[in-house]
């Protein structure tokens, strides 16, 4: 059957290069838009360590729409602040409301740590020593009940989610992955000491948690919490995170509660509520800029090649529709199967696609050696937490996504064949034969 | 032209007789057209002139100067605002500008929509509204239509005024009914001077339903200037590094400049920070990656092309042995597939204008969210309509064309005569 | 007499990777003004490859062709050999090689939409030569709509809208039952005979060669009679 598979795509070669060369152009472009995709859908799909789907976030603002920038005027708003959380402390659905330290949800800016030794200096420089790792530093308010809104676990041998949010800014929290790092297990970091490279203070470890896995751009789960109860944090903070209750549905909440005229106290009021999951994307600072591309509309143009690919094959299969009839009607008529036939035809799909998609696979690597284009893997910056998954081991990701892009390309082209096939099967012999 | 009739004839014939191989040629060239025109229609929506925004190709943005420390001193928290007087004193006097428009962002600061609600109906729920603190200035920037009052004069400064859309206004009062006068209530009370037709988000930079008038104490984060006819960016930028040299000059501390912070509407509008200032060179630095986009459906259509060519051998043949010259043969085959590829051109615009329509917020976000998108946009007819989208079509129609009928044409008409001729149907 | 067509020492060899064939064999052939030839032969000995030849539709190995006083070799490029083709010659072929997708009176102008002649013009010589076959009641029909005698008709009138001073049939009447087949024989000779056309024919037809003014018959790619 293979060499009449051959021979079959041999003697129809002034169609099928088009259909080759068309192939080979889509497998590549669908290479360089599925990578991104592949890599964002996984660091997506990883578990994100806390009840991102029970939160809602509150934006706060003044009902006087004027700027002013005054010192006492923050720590009034910090009060009223609170008061609006207190009402919504109230309502029915809501089991925990917290105020947060950070603009960006829980994604946090950079800062650099040491194990176990200080840092040197010489002269404007900071030389590191091997230990050094760069973590996310996130800052929590105290006493707002941190860790309990978010839903993030403690470790084993940590004291308790509600101990921990109500900490003094001389500690930290470290999240099990930098605890493992340094110190072996969860357990054995508890009360030791880790340095904060830049302004050369140490902090005691109180606390570990379990990670948690806040972008969808990379793998980073390396976090250090630290509390505070500066007033001017709680001012910049104008967001109140609401934990809800099991068997509440965000969106009817925010349906429910649109009215926000309720929540108004003293020239403060809330703008509007949005669920945790909407803020957690696309305006990430911290993204880098291979993952900052466009999915939506990576999406949009993978689409589009596909249902070309699909219509070319469509096209090209049907211009060979009264050939084929002919032939199905002679190997029917010699005792083959439709199945078989269809399978036939099948197969010279797959074997033009195995074909075209190895000859993408050497010029995509050419593409990539030449420094013309890179893989999608996020850019490992110095001290960073290495990336264990296969986004950052170059040839297992460049098998991975291969892999999905062959997938892809062979399910395409086999409805683009099925199509046409089925009528060509379906004709009978006798009719089938007339056709000559 | 007789020829070319006969051409069409023809070409119309084939399409009767061959209808699947129509169909699958006219959607395959549909799709590409509709993905260029999408791609096109979002760009020209962005960056092109129209209302209100008609003076996109002069008009510059400014951002607040960037600030460094000088030799020793201490680096502060930098001044991301502009105050009334520093408006006046640095921008006004400046040689290569029409009008200067000092404006705040709400939505850097606060959220962009703001509750409002009619105090004299006691029933009615609060609307949040999108809004923009703008002065004077704001409406000889932006060509807005006002169906009643007017805009915001210099002698209403410190008022506590401001300007609704009509479909605002239609909600708060009623339809028909003139609210020049009223009192508007956004946590403070707002005397209604004027309401304007309501505009397109797309043109977001001019969008809100609210335009409150900026105090005089407030701060502005945003300069929008129109350079006078046949000044460039070039010059402003001269004349503002001028005036942030002076700056630095009268300072102890610290270093000004408005590098970087002096954007044309087009590289505002595009986040990648591109230095093209004229949005048809923009068009023209996309042509690469259209050309791939169209290059895919043009290798689908030259499959096609190449298996019809081989069925039409003997007729080829028999029209060489009849004295036709291949160049002739070639014209011919281009035409018949233009008819085909203007159909799918007609065919792609309808699937353009339904996706636009349809599918806006979609496909804005998609494919313009390169630019910054603040609320649902709503699309006007000049965006749809325009000549020169209708023009932009028909290029693409013509270039796929040829991409997909010449080589397939020409490889084929090379068969000497009476191999054509012998060719098994 | 004037003579029209002359083959000098025409061989022709058709090459594939694996085998050689040789198609006609030094033929000389000399064809008068005004003559009616037929050419004769079992399947393969060569008659169609003689006639494309001299047709121009194929190029010999070697030897010289000579059509109408003018000496037609490689020198000649494409566009120049169309043009002869359009102004001094006119096939009629055996499966008739009408354009499916064009109607009768499409098909009849063609060889003088190629020469650049104006529509008025085609469309008077056009009708006058399918009213002259005797299809002036089937102008707008395509040739699905037509017999297969009707059909070889409109490739008649095709042939002679151009007055070319040469007609080339091959195998005209091939795919006729006899009495069209008659009918067609019958409209050459009247085109021989009333306007002086020379006409090369191609047939297996022993009774319709026989009415043409000179045979000649092939074997094996050589000319024996």
């Amino acid at each position: 059957m293979m060499k009449q598979i051959l021979n079959n795509l041999w003697s129809q070669r002034t169609q099928n290069v088009w259909l080759f060369i068309e192939l080979v152009v889509v497998c590549f472009v669908a290479w360089t838009q599925l990578d991104p995709i592949a890599v964002r859908l996984y660091y997506k799909s990883l578990p994100k360590g806390f009840d991102s789907e029970r939160l809602v976030v509150a934006n706060t603002r003044t009902t006087d729409i004027q700027w002013i920038d005054d010192d006492s005027y923050n720590t009034n708003r910090a009060f009223v602040q609170k008061m609006i959380k207190q009402k919504l402390q109230t309502l029915d659905e809501v089991e925990q409301v917290s105020l947060l330290g950070q603009i960006q949800g829980l994604l946090a800016p950079r800062n650099i740590f040491n194990g176990s030794s200080w840092v040197d200096q010489e002269g404007e420089q900071y030389i590191y020593g091997n230990d050094t790792i760069l973590v996310y530093e996130l800052c929590y308010i105290k006493n707002e009940h941190f860790f309990e809104t978010y839903g993030i676990q403690v470790a084993d041998g940590s004291p308790t989610a509600k101990e921990l949010s109500k900490l003094d800014d001389d500690g930290v929290v470290i999240s099990r992955s930098i605890a493992e790092h340094f110190f072996g297990s969860a357990k054995d970091a508890i009360g030791k000491e880790i340095f904060e490279a830049d302004i050369m203070m140490s902090r005691r470890i109180r606390g570990v948690v379990e990670d948690i896995h806040v972008s969808d751009s990379n793998f980073d789960t390396w976090q250090i919490y630290q509390s505070t109860s500066d007033i001017k944090m709680i001012f910049i903070s104008n967001h109140l995170t609401i934990r809800l209750k099991p068997d509440v549905n965000v969106q009817q909440f925010i349906e429910k509660y649109n009215c926000l005229q309720q929540f108004a106290t003293d020239g403060l009021a809330i703008a509007f509520f949005t669920p945790y999951e909407d803020i957690a994307t696309p305006k990430n600072q911290f993204a880098t800029p291979i993952l900052s591309y466009d999915f939506n509309l990576s999406v949009a143009t993978a689409i589009f090649f596909l249902i070309n690919l699909c219509l070319g094959v469509i096209g090209t299969f049907w211009m060979q529709t009264k050939r084929r009839t002919e032939e199905s009607g002679i190997m029917r008529a010699f005792g083959s199967t439709k199945r078989r036939i269809m399978g036939m035809f099948l197969a010279e799909g797959f074997v033009l696609t195995t074909f075209s998609m190895f000859i993408t696979c050497i010029l995509y690597l050419n593409y990539v050696k030449t420094g013309l284009g890179t893989l999608c893997i996020p850019p490992h910056e110095p001290y960073a937490q290495p990336d264990p998954t296969w986004v950052a081991d170059k040839p297992l990701h460049f098998l991975i996504i291969s892999g999905i892009v062959y997938l892809i390309i062979l399910i395409t082209v086999s409805i683009g064949i099925t199509i046409p096939a089925w009528n060509i099967v379906r004709t009978k012999p006798v009719e089938a034969l007339r056709e000559e | 032209m007789n020829k070319l009739l006969i051409y069409l004839r023809q070409a119309l014939h084939m399409m009767r007789e061959e209808r699947l191989f129509s169909a699958i040629y006219i959607a395959g060239t549909a799709l590409a057209i509709a993905f260029t025109m999408v791609i096109a229609v979002v760009y020209y929506a962005k960056l092109a002139d129209i209302e209100p925004e008609v003076n996109r190709s002069r008009t510059v943005y400014v951002l607040p100067m960037s600030e460094t420390p000088k030799n020793g001193a201490e680096l502060k928290e930098e001044k991301n605002y502009f105050l009334s007087d520093e408006v006046k004193e640095w921008f006004y006097p400046l040689k290569s500008v029409e009008v200067v428009s000092a404006n705040l962002r709400l939505e850097e600061w606060h959220s962009d929509k703001i509750n409002i609600w009619n105090k004299e109906n006691k029933d009615f729920k609060p609307i949040p509204v999108a809004t923009k603190m703008v002065d004077e200035n704001f409406f000889r920037v932006y060509h807005f239509q006002f169906v009643y009052g007017h805009p915001f004069t210099k002698e209403e400064k410190n008022l506590n005024i401001c300007i609704i859309s009509r479909d605002i206004s239609e909600k708060l009062f009623g339809k028909g009914v003139d609210p020049v006068g009223k009192m508007l209530n956004l946590g403070g009370e707002f005397r209604i001077v004027g309401v304007t037709e309501p505009t397109s988000s797309i043109a977001e930079q001019s969008f809100a339903q609210l335009f409150v008038y900026i105090g005089e104490d407030e701060a502005r984060d945003m300069i929008t200037i129109v350079l006078k006819e046949g000044c460039s960016v070039a010059d402003l930028e001269k004349e503002l590094e001028e005036v942030a040299h002076k700056r630095s000059v009268s300072s102890k501390d610290m270093n000004y400049s408005f590098e970087n912070r002096v954007l044309p509407h087009a590289q505002l509008q595009m986040s990648g920070g591109r230095t093209l200032s004229s949005w048809k060179d923009i068009l023209i630095s996309l042509f690469p990656q259209v050309f791939v986009l169209l290059l895919v459906p043009a290798l689908n259509l030259s499959g096609l092309v190449a298996a019809r060519m081989k069925r039409r051998l003997p007729e080829m043949g028999v029209r060489k042995a009849f004295g036709a010259k291949r160049k002739e043969l070639m014209h011919q085959v281009i035409m018949e597939n233009l008819v085909l590829t203007l159909c799918g051109g007609i065919v792609g615009l309808f699937i353009t204008w339904l996706l636009l329509y349809v599918f806006r917020s979609w496909v804005f976000f998609a494919i313009g969210s390169q630019f910054t998108m603040m609320s649902e946009p709503t699309i006007e007819g000049e965006m749809l309509f325009s000549p020169f989208i209708f023009l932009i079509a028909f290029a693409v129609c013509l270039i796929v064309n040829m991409m997909a009928a010449i080589i397939p044409a020409w490889l084929s008409l090379r068969h000497p005569i009476v191999e054509s001729m012998n060719q098994k149907k | 007499m004037e003579t029209i067509i002359k083959l000098t020492n025409i061989n022709k060899v058709y090459r594939t990777e694996e085998i050689e064939t040789q198609a006609l064999e030094n033929v000389n052939i000399e064809v008068e003004k005004g003559e009616f030839l037929s050419v004769m032969g079992p399947s393969g000995c060569g008659k169609s490859t003689l006639l494309n030849i001299m047709g121009l539709l194929d190029e010999p190995t070697s030897g010289e062709i000579e059509l109408c006083g003018t000496k037609i070799d490689s020198t000649l490029s494409d566009n120049r050999l169309a043009e002869f083709r359009n102004k001094t010659l006119g096939f009629v072929f055996q499966s008739f090689h009408l354009i499916s997708s064009l109607n009768v009176l499409d098909n009849v102008q063609l060889p003088l939409l190629y020469r650049g002649v104006g529509y008025s013009e085609r469309m008077k010589r056009a009708k006058e030569v399918i009213e002259r076959v005797g299809l002036s009641h089937r102008m707008k029909h395509t040739p699905v709509q037509l017999s297969g005698g009707q059909c070889q008709r409109v490739a008649i009138a095709r042939a002679i809208i151009g007055n070319p001073e040469i007609i080339l049939a091959d195998e005209p009447t091939g795919n006729l039952d006899s009495k069209m087949g008659a009918d067609i024989l019958g409209l050459l000779k009247q085109l021989n005979e009333e306007d002086g056309r020379t006409i090369v024919m191609v047939t297996h037809n022993e009774q319709q060669a026989q009415q043409t003014s000179r045979i000649i018959k092939f074997l094996d790619g050589r000319q024996i009679m």
